[in-house]
């Protein structure tokens, strides 16, 4: 039958080809183990609608431009009553030895910058996205006082005044007809400001992140992400938390390894340090790195009349230490912390932690990651012994009068004030996470190991140097 | 809150806030860890005759202040490091002087301090104070300054007469200790790296290039080309925290120290016999570690080649993978040939010590940076030189060569001329004398120029060789020495290591690189190789602006693919091609030209033809199976041979390519074989004894007349009788001949990492490569006229169509013919 098949040759030819073909493909395959692309994480961004021919009316308020956006976005209201963005408070959870969960967040917390909102409000929530926000009684289930424009507007002339109204002479309506999706600046107007003014509060957020150059932030830099590309958002629903101001959960976490692979180096020494060392710790390299931010508020110095300058004493706020481009400290940190709550003893003769990192050497869960310690003198209830919430928006800023400010903040608090107050130090770490330096500015072993003192590895908990002495089991 | 986590907490605040405050007082004092011994005790400062400095501000003798506790006569006589005036100089290129005088006690503060002031040091020795050098180098610490009138030392800082560990912290030498006289070597990252080229006083680095950092070079400060992309660190070494003296220990340090393996009886592993920590301490042997040294003023043999390999702590095996040959590549390549592929600094290329400057300083110059007013570095290629090895083995090694032209006088036994006496000749209080400017200064404008100060015609050597003579130098003349300055610092990881086949296999291979040794040669005299274990066999040119170049030999016993090339074996084997090729087109041309005639006169053969059943599938099958791994094996063969005609080839995957159809060739002839064998096939292949000159002879010549006139073919080919017999002879030698000639020198080229002995018994790669390319060729050629002969039946394709199809149309032998 092979006689007559006359296409035989085809098969032979085939066979030929596979004979030799196989085997150089498989001797030339490609054996270098290949980590998956980190922009398979990477959401697209939605096309964008203009919205200039959309938008019509003679806008007066904010809140009237937000009944226009209803008009189609009539899920985004109540998507947006129940952000965080928008109640300053998160979901409650049980703090520690507490017996009841607690929901915090701005709305109700102490820190040791401005101190809190409470009495403060027309001041403070001059970056909360809603409108007319000016006391304890505010309607936070009214669609209508949702601020879209500090997110959407894209024309750059929106701008908000005290109470988070829209301040005077915007032009309502070229606003809204530039909405778009938040772009750097959107979230910088209030993130890169946060403690009242620039790089002052997170030494990792700041305004040179508006224009970033690649050595200052890889991803913004020269990847030109947006803060939206890593704090993925569904529902007006923001990924991402701050661990000075959110709850104790891990719900919204957003972390270098949803894109990146955690052993992605090709060195297997660095790959062997990711289940103790956060990629922080090493990408990035510095802190404040452009912008000094205030590494020190002592309370205790305002109402003189001294000298002013902004970045060393002003009268209503007291003196600062600022610091630029400076090394982070370095600790044991499994993602949470306890939060100092209103109406927490203190021990004035100790600092305070007011958000306290949980992780040690021996937690499984935690490595080490880079910090920014903030340190304070803030007021506190010398006979109650906790920290106070003092009135200085249109209080002390305004009479100088310690007593009369805590007497207005325990108003607003409800929490007792017993008229003799002193000023104790308080501490907050900020974890620096953003302003990701590019790999080739990443810390080398030196920077750690060796002679060099950047970690104490005693203070952390190791015997010394785990180069030599081993690292944790 | 539980009470733990609150203890924890408590404990982190109050760490940090120490930690703060302490950051406050010492703002981004990183890199500054202390490395101060914390069992070190208080140090009373003894002058030489034992008795505090204080009581008669005497200079401090290290000998008796050290001496307290360590052996310090034992230290300084077993030591290459035991004189006060340490350091380097351009003398140190140059053959050494015999007497050295004294030089003053071991400056044990030098290394054993962490900022000794090595600058004022220099400056006391400058002054000729050298009983107070070693005191010097403590100036700045606080314990002693020097006034306008000496040395005052601080009694405030005594305690009873003692230095506290504090006021005197002694520590274990770091790499910033050895970089004091040995050149760019630090361990700190945050202050950027800056290098002067060609400095003398960094001896190593200005010799080499070499510069030991954990410092990214992209980091540092220099002004280099590529920088901004140049992302490795200047030494892996340094990045990974190793310091200099993990590899240069001190040889009976218990933590290093290993018994030579001659030493112990073959069944011992280990002998815990140790010195122990205290008796080290007591007499911690100052000599250390070290590799070897081709170069004048190396250190004693005694300690030569003392140091760990890279193998002693690397495994090559791992994280080669992607090499193809990786055995043979570390046979006989150094692991520093790839992994120190350049440098980042300049490095000395000649010093000519004939003539000297107005300052008494020799001519010089540099490899690796421009000769701009900012003098850019650009690094440069260490030379590939080949070494022999502790074991005998010879490697190929990075090298720099740095050539060096001084006097020499005497008859028998020529010694250089000493700096001073060539000072004397040279110069004056005034400056350049007389003489010397009347022969050198061509334009008359008093000074010499770069270009006037060369010794270039034999008068200026005369005059000086004159002057020499007065001075008590006779018969001076000049001399030049190449030494060569092996490069083993400055390594770069894998990934920045070379990686490209193509460095090396290739027509411009980095081992055929030529290298500038000087501008130009003092009244053309050619130096000399000096290279102790390097093999410095290449010859000098003179380029036509006159500069010297040094060419690496042919080396006889290297061989690499895609550089080297054998003259014989490419003629033979071309001409045996061409040959073929030729004798193909004249044949055939005729066979054209006659049938042609023919059919004009209409001559017309009609040969009775008759369908047959001629290869089976599995013979047609093996036969183009082979087909293509020849043709295959040949271009890929060919690509090796000549990577440069094929660059957009990658070499690594011809090379697998070429060895994975060499093993399907061998396997299909293997079951060929066997078929043939067990079919009785095989019989197609051999002649019979019978009538075979004679057919032999018809079948020539029916090639060589019958085949033009259309004459029927002598021998019938049936499926029995495939083969005439002078295809038999053909086949008999290509498959007894040639084919296990190529697979045999095959295997022994590729099995060379394996069994290199083998290999090299029958002449090594030098002989296995060529002689193969030979038998290349010849297959080549047999391709050539195998394809032409099938055209000979009956119809041009009829051969190959049979070969395709199975069937093929035989002329049926004249019954007359037949028997």
């Amino acid at each position: 039958m092979l006689q007559k098949f006359r296409y035989i040759w085809l098969i032979g030819l085939g066979v030929t080809l596979l004979i030799i073909g196989l085997p150089m493909l498989i001797a030339l395959r490609d054996t270098t183990p290949t980590t998956p692309s980190p922009w398979q994480a990477i959401r697209a961004t939605p096309q964008h609608v203009s919205h200039a021919a959309l938008i019509n009316g003679d806008f007066k308020t904010g809140s009237e431009v937000t009944r226009a956006c209803l008009t189609c976005h009539a899920e985004a209201g109540q998507q947006m009553l129940h952000s965080v963005h928008f109640t300053w408070q998160a979901e409650p959870v049980v703090f520690g030895e507490r017996d009841q969960p607690i929901g915090v967040g701005k709305i109700n917390l102490l820190n040791n910058f401005c101190i809190g909102i409470q009495s403060n409000w027309t001041g403070c929530t001059k970056c909360h996205a809603g409108y007319g926000w000016q006391d304890a009684n505010y309607d936070f289930t009214n669609v209508e006082q949702v601020d879209c424009l500090v997110c959407h507007d894209q024309s750059g002339t929106y701008l908000k005044a005290a109470a988070g109204q829209p301040a005077q002479g915007v032009d309502l309506l070229v606003a809204a007809r530039s909405v778009g999706a938040p772009t750097r600046q959107n979230c910088g107007s209030c993130h890169f400001n946060g403690g009242g003014g620039n790089a002052v509060k997170h030494g990792d957020l700041d305004e040179s992140m508006y224009f970033p150059n690649p050595t200052l932030d890889v991803h913004m830099g020269k990847l030109n992400f947006e803060c939206t590309t890593c704090h993925v958002t569904t529902d007006h629903i923001i990924g991402g938390r701050s661990l000075t101001s959110s709850a104790d959960v891990l719900t919204r976490q957003i972390g270098c390894t949803d894109c990146h692979a955690e052993n992605t180096h090709q060195d297997a020494r660095l790959n062997a340090h990711t289940d103790s060392v956060a990629c922080q710790t090493c990408h990035i390299p510095a802190a404040a790195r452009r912008n000094a931010t205030k590494m020190l508020w002592d309370w205790s110095t305002a109402g003189q009349d001294l000298a002013e300058d902004p970045h060393h004493y002003l009268k209503i706020k007291g003196s600062f230490e600022y610091e630029q481009n400076f090394v982070p400290q370095y600790f044991w940190f499994n993602g949470l912390s306890d939060r100092y709550l209103l109406g927490d003893p203190i021990d004035p003769s100790l600092p305070t932690v007011l958000n306290p990192l949980a992780g040690s050497i021996n937690d499984p869960n935690a490595k080490i990651y880079p910090f920014k310690v903030h340190l304070g003198n803030q007021p506190y209830d010398k006979v109650y012994n906790y920290l106070l919430q003092p009135n200085t928006v249109g209080g002390y800023w305004v009479h100088f009068d310690w007593d009369k400010a805590f007497v207005a903040g325990a108003q607003a608090t409800g929490l007792a004030y017993s008229g003799q107050y002193g000023f104790a130090p308080t501490v907050m770490y900020y974890m620096q996470t953003h302003q990701v330096a590019p790999k080739a500015d990443a810390l080398q072993c030196a920077d750690c190991h060796g002679e060099s003192t950047r970690l104490d590895w005693q203070a952390l908990g190791y015997m010394g140097d785990p180069l030599i002495w081993g690292g944790r089991k | 809150m539980t009470t733990r986590r609150l203890l924890g907490f408590t404990l982190i605040a109050l760490g940090a806030l120490t930690l703060l405050l302490a950051a406050r007082l010492e703002v981004r004092a990183q890199g500054g860890g202390s490395l101060a011994s914390p069992m070190h005790p208080s140090v009373t400062l003894l002058d030489a005759d034992g008795v505090s400095v204080l009581q008669r501000n005497a200079p401090i003798s290290t000998a008796k202040t050290c001496g307290t506790c360590h052996d310090t006569a034992f230290i300084m006589a077993n030591s290459a490091h035991s004189r006060a005036d340490l350091g380097f100089g351009l003398e140190r290129l140059y053959p050494p002087a015999a007497e050295q005088g004294d030089g003053g006690e071991m400056n044990c503060f030098l290394c054993h301090l962490a900022n000794p002031n090595n600058a004022a040091r220099l400056e006391a020795l400058a002054r000729d104070e050298l009983s107070w050098a070693n005191t010097a180098t403590l100036i700045g610490s606080g314990i002693v300054e020097r006034t306008a009138t000496g040395y005052r030392y601080n009694a405030e800082l005594f305690t009873d007469g003692a230095l506290s560990r504090e006021a005197l912290p002694i520590q274990d030498p770091s790499t910033a200790n050895c970089g004091l006289c040995h050149g760019a070597a630090d361990h700190q990252t945050v202050t950027p790296l800056l290098v002067s080229a060609c400095d003398i006083n960094a001896f190593n680095t200005a010799t080499t290039g070499q510069i030991f950092s954990p410092q990214r070079v992209s980091q540092s400060a220099l002004n280099l080309t590529n920088k901004a992309q140049t992302t490795r660190s200047f030494d892996i070494h340094a990045e990974r925290v190793l310091k200099c003296t993990n590899c240069h220990y001190a040889l009976n340090n218990p933590v290093y120290y290993q018994p030579h393996k001659a030493e112990s009886p073959s069944h011992l592993q280990f002998d815990p016999r140790r010195m122990d920590l205290g008796e080290y301490l007591y007499r911690p042997l100052h000599q250390f570690a070290q590799g070897s040294n081709a170069h004048y003023g190396g250190l004693p043999s005694a300690t030569e080649n003392t140091m760990r390999r890279c193998e002693s702590c690397h495994d090559a095996a791992q994280g080669h993978a992607w090499l193809p040959y990786l055995e043979r590549h570390t046979q006989v390549l150094a692991c520093e040939s790839c992994h120190i592929p350049q440098t980042f600094a300049p490095a000395l290329e000649m010093v000519d010590y004939t003539v000297l400057t107005a300052d008494g300083a020799p001519n010089q110059s540099c490899r690796g940076v421009t000769d701009s007013e900012v003098p850019l570095f650009t690094g440069y290629q260490p030379l590939l030189l080949p070494r022999t090895e502790t074991d005998g083995t010879q490697k190929v090694a990075p090298y720099n060569l740095i050539t060096t032209f001084y006097w020499a006088y005497g008859t028998a036994e020529k010694q250089a001329v000493p700096q001073s006496a060539l000072q004397s000749v040279y110069l004056t209080d005034e400056g350049y004398a007389a003489d010397v400017l009347a022969a050198f200064d061509a334009d008359r404008d008093g000074a010499l120029s770069d270009a006037e100060r060369k010794v270039d015609t034999s008068e200026k050597a005369a005059l000086i060789a004159a002057k020499l003579a007065a001075l008590g130098f006779p018969n001076a003349e000049i001399v030049g020495d190449i030494q060569p300055f092996a490069l083993s610092h400055g390594v770069a990881s894998g990934q920045w290591a070379i990686r490209e086949c193509r460095t090396c296999h290739t027509e411009d291979s980095l081992i055929s690189r030529t290298l500038t040794l000087a501008a130009y040669t003092p009244n053309g005299v050619l130096p000399s190789a000096n290279g102790g274990n390097v093999m410095l066999g290449g010859s000098l040119r003179h380029t036509s602006d006159g500069a010297l170049i040094y060419v690496p030999p042919p080396q006889a016993d290297l061989y690499v693919f895609g550089h080297h090339r054998a003259e014989w074996a490419d003629t033979l084997g071309m001409l045996a091609f061409l040959g073929v090729l030729g004798g193909v087109f004249t044949h055939g041309g005729l066979r054209f030209f006659m049938a042609r005639l023919r059919a004009k006169q209409g001559i017309k053969a009609h040969p009775s033809l008759k369908r047959v059943y001629m290869y089976s599938v599995y013979e047609r099958g093996w036969h183009w199976l082979q087909t293509a791994a020849i043709l295959l094996l040949l271009l890929s063969g060919l690509v090796i041979h000549r990577p440069d005609s094929f660059p957009i080839l990658s070499f690594a995957a011809m090379v697998v390519i070429h060895n994975v159809l060499a093993v399907i060739l061998v396997i299909n002839a293997a079951l060929a074989l066997f078929y043939h064998l067990a079919s009785g096939q095989i019989k197609q292949f051999l002649p019979e004894p019978k009538g075979f000159f004679n057919d032999s002879i018809k079948q020539a010549l029916f090639y060589l007349r019958g085949i033009f006139k259309g004459a029927p073919h002598p021998m019938q080919k049936t499926p029995q009788r495939k083969l005439n017999p002078l295809q038999q002879i053909t086949y008999l030698g290509l498959l007894n001949v040639l084919l296990p000639l190529q697979i045999i020198s095959g295997i022994l080229m590729w099995g060379i990492r394996h069994f290199p002995e083998l290999a090299a018994s029958v002449g090594g790669l030098p002989f296995l490569a060529p002689f193969h390319t030979l038998i290349a060729w010849l297959f080549a050629a047999f391709i050539i006229a195998h394809v032409y002969l099938t055209t000979t039946g009956h119809a041009p394709l009829a051969g190959i169509s049979a070969m395709i199809n199975g069937w093929e149309a035989v002329e049926q032998a004249p019954p007359q013919s037949s028997d």
